[in-house]
């Protein structure tokens, strides 16, 4: 499993460099404590010569920052659907890229349509708490990644 | 004169940022049409001069491997080159959409460099500077 999770940081940070110009890192020392009302999760499952699900949570403050980031306008242009598509897109991207960093390129997945939900902050710190959950942190604000993998 | 360029994604997201790559890497853009799906495109290239699609596969409504059948079956919509945008990147799926017509394949995440290239090589016609015989 720590495999896997490695090369998932590893992906979504890929990602997240060419996609938003920002940097995630595994270093959570400095991590500012969420204020937000409103955080984001997403899923998105694969199936082929392996299932799985990745699922990415993050706090709605920094999903603005990274969607304003990849479109290359200020955060105060960025609106909830916006900020949605681009947290679905970034998952989507991450997953492809994960898929080929784990498997090469000649394998074949499926793709689903990355889910979307609004969690509150008691979900959040529930999945904070989770022990296969990953923290990073992206901009000083924390983001969740989770990988399940029933077959690895 | 630019490129007219039809972007087909259903996320909107990916189509902002595939229209800031080719103007930050310098493509020689005349007009930008959008669209959201295989059907939506389809449209627009029967109503406006596009040289170029970069489209998305997984859409609803219309996949972009539908909508490349569809301009395949059009006299005139298969001399339209077809560029593939996607996170799909198994080499045996990439080789059989070239085989279903399209001219080539960009991985997401891709850089403004790779769109740059790409939609050069293909809409580029080659200067003959030779002196003839």
């Amino acid at each position: 499993m720590q495999e896997l999770q490695s090369i998932l940081i590893q992906s979504f940070a890929d990602v997240l460099e060419q996609f938003a110009f920002l940097f995630a890192d595994e270093d959570t020392e400095d991590i500012e404590e969420p204020t937000d009302d409103l955080f984001y999760q997403s899923s998105i499952s694969f199936s082929g010569p392996q299932n799985g699900t990745i699922i990415f949570a993050a706090p709605e403050g920094i999903c603005v920052t990274i969607a304003a980031s990849m479109l290359g306008v200020d955060e105060d242009e960025i609106d909830t659907p916006k900020a949605e598509d681009a947290f679905r897109e970034l998952l989507n991207v991450t997953c492809g890229k994960f898929l080929e960093d784990l498997s090469g390129p000649q394998e074949i997945f499926d793709l689903t349509v990355p889910t979307f939900s609004e969690i509150n902050y008691g979900d959040w710190e529930m999945l904070q708490k989770k022990p296969d959950y990953i923290l990073l942190q992206v901009e000083m604000m924390p983001v969740l990644l989770h990988i399940e993998m029933p077959n690895a | 004169m630019g490129y007219n360029i039809l972007v087909v994604d259903d996320s909107e997201t990916a189509r902002r940022f595939i229209m800031k790559s080719l103007q930050v890497g310098g493509v020689d853009i005349g007009e930008i049409h959008q669209a959201g799906n295989g059907e939506e495109a389809l449209n627009i290239i029967n109503n406006e001069w596009v040289d170029i699609v970069l489209s998305d596969i997984n859409m609803p409504k219309m996949n972009g491997i539908e909508m490349v059948e569809k301009m395949n079956s059009d006299g005139l919509m298969k001399t339209i080159p077809v560029v593939i945008i996607s996170t799909e990147r198994s080499e045996a799926r990439i080789e059989s959409l070239k085989h279903a017509g399209i001219c080539a394949y960009i991985r997401k995440p891709f850089t403004p460099e790779n769109i740059k290239k790409t939609v050069d090589d293909i809409l580029t016609v080659p200067t003959d500077t030779s002196e003839g015989a």
